[in-house]
């Protein structure tokens, strides 16, 4: 197989702070090949230089053994190269046909753009993923995961002959995954050549036929993905042996901290009671869209609930808005931290003392800098929270650095219950065994951790107890010893069976 | 070759970043001393002080809005009321000046409450209602005073512009105390640093506790309030109210504004920096007035630094972007 892209010496810096190193890349023609790495290593930097996003600071680029020059991402969309973004490059205001089809609308005689071929032309893509999205609706009213399907769909609707994926399945289902594969497999069979950066090695192995490693900005190897073992791959990538992911003891289970009774939020999230008790992990599976969302969001007071109770620690929680969740020692962290998480404007201390400003504050609000200064550093030493300088922006952090920075924030407003949706997305895996043993920690403290995920593995491994949703309501509930794969997917597609 | 280039690509950035406003208002202080053996009297620094002092007073409220939540382009509009306001209700209403006083001061910030109110309780763009707003203060400032101009001659409101305190002139003392107040609360206490906040992201402030409304609200409201009080120094320098007055003065504030870093998309900004820019505006219009520059000319350098302001805005964003 001849080589269709390549990447030779390059190295990239910004203020100072050397991002790559001489790093060595190859995708042969056809190929689906992955690229995976800890934190920071290097990964996107390298395919935002290859899609021409960012410019090189030397090395060389060759596309089917040409050397290149990328000024900007035209000229790589014009070798036929595109990427898909972790952070989705979707314009909101927009519908998702729109979106689907932007940059390209299909014409009609007057030249206008003709919006039944457009609308069109979105469904045949999207059932072509076996996706059933309202072509019609707008870009932000659709959940994050369904977003995802846009991002995907959209590049789908022109001839590439390199496609990149960064975490394409973040925030997809296993069912959504699986098909994504077959079209992933259909596009390389159709002459595409694939480069997907996973966390998952699960996928990567399943996907890919070879695997490069990044670590600390270098190429570590490439590999044949059929005679690499996990262990094997998981060392390039940490530069040591990672033996327990998912750190799970058990606790004595404590008063209840977090209790519904029939909790209604909107049409589809209904009867909701659950509890969860200090020294548990508690995690909510389903499929994606079975209204998780909408349940976290209401359980921090950010959805106003229609009826039914929310109890913490035994007295009823009237909730008007998220400070009323914060006062009771709340604490949540949603599935898009860029979007209502992080402030991007703010650096990394900023970031983290967002809630808890009062507690460095004199009289009349004056903030004590050093006392905010010793908690930061408290909490980021705990967390093992890593980034240049405090003043640095928190955008320029990893992803697994930027979550930590987020339950660094509400640990240090002395929460008594954390609440995380999706809260391994876009992580890498070395972070997400660490946040698994924070969860851990958290609990032998006291603490109560209501997790929502879409990751079948992820709650099989680090929850107590399980409830499952299923189109917006409760349909069944595990312990971790009685739970496995089937029970949950049953009980996960409970309402579809007839 | 490379490494060259990126190594002079992050002096500049490093240039660009601090202490450049600093420099320009050196550069442009010797340019001027060269040029004029009057320019460094105290005299002179005096007048270039008073000349800015309304628009610096109504800058410090404009960067906080600006920072939270977007412009307050009632400023200018709110000068004149609240100087008509005060002259009116003392000239013609017989009020004491202390009660005309609070009540211009009431008024500016009861209109910044409402500007508050709309925006956040609607949720509103600022720039719409903050527009709309600007023509209904305008527009009640002619009513209360039938368009004519008003003279003043009570001394308590001249005082606002032509008093001293300690030798210095009493517009000077109410712009450095305006600035200085809200410099301190903007960099140091928690007030300030949920300003930031909300600015930054105001989804991810609601999620942390903060009461993003409020804190616009309030504000708007203290826009408001600081418009009012830059129009009494405003009266007080001229010795007249005008209906018409500073009808012009809402571009200087933004100019100040954008000038000294603040972001129009919010977040990002600072008081201090603000005071720069004001200063770099004061100095030009001075400098070139003592070299007699006809005045069209400050008009059209003032056009030209609220261009250079945003475009520099905007290279020093992209370099920190691409990198």
């Amino acid at each position: 197989m001849a080589s269709i892209l390549s990447a030779h010496k390059i190295c990239k810096s910004f203020s100072g702070v050397q991002v790559l190193k001489d790093v060595e890349f190859d995708l042969r023609e056809g190929e689906i090949h992955g690229l995976v790495g800890e934190n920071g290593a290097g990964k996107s930097t390298l395919m935002k230089i290859i899609a021409g996003d960012y410019k090189l600071d030397s090395g060389e680029l060759r596309f089917e053994g040409s050397p290149i020059r990328l000024k900007d991402p035209t000229d790589s969309l014009n070798y036929g190269i595109r990427i898909i973004y972790q952070e989705f490059n979707l314009v909101k205001t927009l519908s998702v046909a729109e979106n689907i089809c932007i940059g390209d609308y299909p014409r009609n005689r007057f030249g206008t753009i003709d919006r039944k071929a457009m609308n069109a032309e979105a469904r045949r893509i999207l059932e072509q993923l076996g996706e059933d999205i309202d072509v019609n609706r707008r870009a932000s009213d659709i959940s994050v995961a369904q977003q995802q399907i846009v991002e995907i769909a959209k590049t789908m609707r022109k001839n590439c002959r390199v496609l990149i994926m960064d975490e394409p399945t973040a925030a997809l289902n296993d069912q959504e995954t699986v098909k994504l594969f077959q079209l992933i497999r259909r596009m390389r069979d159709n002459g595409a050549s694939i480069i997907i950066i996973s966390h998952r090695l699960s996928e990567q192995f399943e996907l890919t036929d070879r695997i490069t490693v990044l670590r600390g900005g270098c190429t570590v190897g490439t590999v044949n993905t059929k005679e690499v073992s996990n262990d094997r791959l998981v060392e390039m990538m940490v530069g040591r042996e990672l033996t327990e992911m998912y750190v799970h003891s058990k606790h004595m289970p404590g008063e209840v901290l977090l209790e519904t009774k029939n909790l209604c939020v909107d049409e589809q999230v209904r009867h909701i009671s659950l509890k969860v008790r200090r020294g548990e992990v508690v995690s909510v599976y389903g499929l994606m869209g079975a209204g998780q969302s909408q349940l976290a969001d209401a359980l921090f007071g950010s959805l106003r609930i229609r009826s039914g109770e929310i109890c913490y620690k035994g007295q009823t929680l009237r909730m008007k808005a998220p400070a009323d969740a914060c006062r009771a020692g709340i604490g949540y962290i949603t599935e898009d931290r860029k979007a209502d998480g992080l402030f991007g404007n703010l650096n990394v201390m900023e970031n983290v003392s967002a809630v808890s400003l009062k507690r460095y504050a004199g009289p009349a609000g004056v903030m004590s800098k050093r006392k905010e200064r010793e908690a930061f550093d408290k909490w980021v030493k705990k967390l093992n929270v890593r980034f240049g300088r405090v003043e640095q922006r928190i955008s320029s952090l990893s992803g697994g650095n930027q979550q930590k920075v987020l339950i660094a924030r509400w640990l240090s407003n002395d929460v008594d219950l954390l609440i995380m949706n999706l809260p391994t997305r876009g992580i890498d895996i070395g972070a997400k065994a660490e946040i698994y043993a924070l969860l851990d920690e958290l609990c032998a403290g006291g603490m109560g951790v209501l997790v929502f995920s879409l990751e079948m593995p992820e709650i099989l491994g680090i929850s107590d107890r399980i409830y499952v949703m299923c189109d917006g309501e409760i349909t069944g509930e595990a312990t971790s010893e009685e739970a496995t794969q089937t029970l949950l997917m049953k009980y996960a597609v409970a309402k579809y069976l007839k | 070759m490379e490494q060259n280039k990126s190594g002079t690509m992050t002096k500049l950035k490093g240039f660009l970043n601090d202490g450049s406003l600093l420099l320009v208002i050196v550069i442009l202080c010797m340019y001027f001393s060269v040029k004029s053996p009057y320019f460094f009297s105290f005299k002179n620094m005096m007048n270039m002080l008073i000349s800015v002092s309304v628009i610096g007073i109504a800058a410090t409220g404009f960067t906080c809005t600006l920072i939270a939540r977007g412009p307050d382009l009632t400023t200018g509009a709110m000068m004149a009321l609240s100087s008509c306001m005060a002259a009116l209700l003392v000239s013609h209403y017989d009020m004491a000046w202390y009660a005309a006083v609070l009540v211009a001061l009431g008024t500016g910030a009861l209109f910044g409450l409402a500007n508050g109110l709309l925006i956040t309780k609607f949720q509103i763009a600022p720039i719409v209602v903050t527009l709309g707003m600007m023509s209904v203060v305008r527009g009640i400032a002619f009513i209360f005073t039938n368009g004519i101009t008003i003279f003043i001659t009570e001394p308590h409101l001249k005082w606002f512009g032509s008093g001293k305190i300690f030798g210095i002139n009493a517009a000077v003392i109410i712009m450095i105390l305006c600035f200085l107040l809200l410099s301190f609360v903007t960099r140091n206490t928690i007030f300030g640093r949920k300003i930031y906040a909300c600015g930054s992201n105001p989804a991810a402030s609601r999620l942390a506790g903060i009461k993003v409304n409020g804190i616009v609200t309030v504000l708007f409201t203290l826009s408001g309030f600081l418009s009012a009080l830059a129009g009494l120094v405003l009266a007080g320098i001229s010795s007249a109210a005008l209906p018409s007055a500073a009808d012009t003065y809402n571009m200087d504030v933004m100019t100040a504004v954008l000038l000294g870093g603040t972001a129009l998309t919010g977040g990002e900004g600072s008081v201090v920096k603000t005071l720069l820019g004001l200063l770099i505006i004061g100095i030009i219009n001075n400098g070139m007035a003592l070299l007699n520059v006809p005045s069209y000319w400050q008009t059209l350098a003032k056009g030209a630094l609220l261009i250079i302001a945003v475009v520099y805005d905007r290279i020093r964003r992209m370099m920190q972007a691409t990198a």
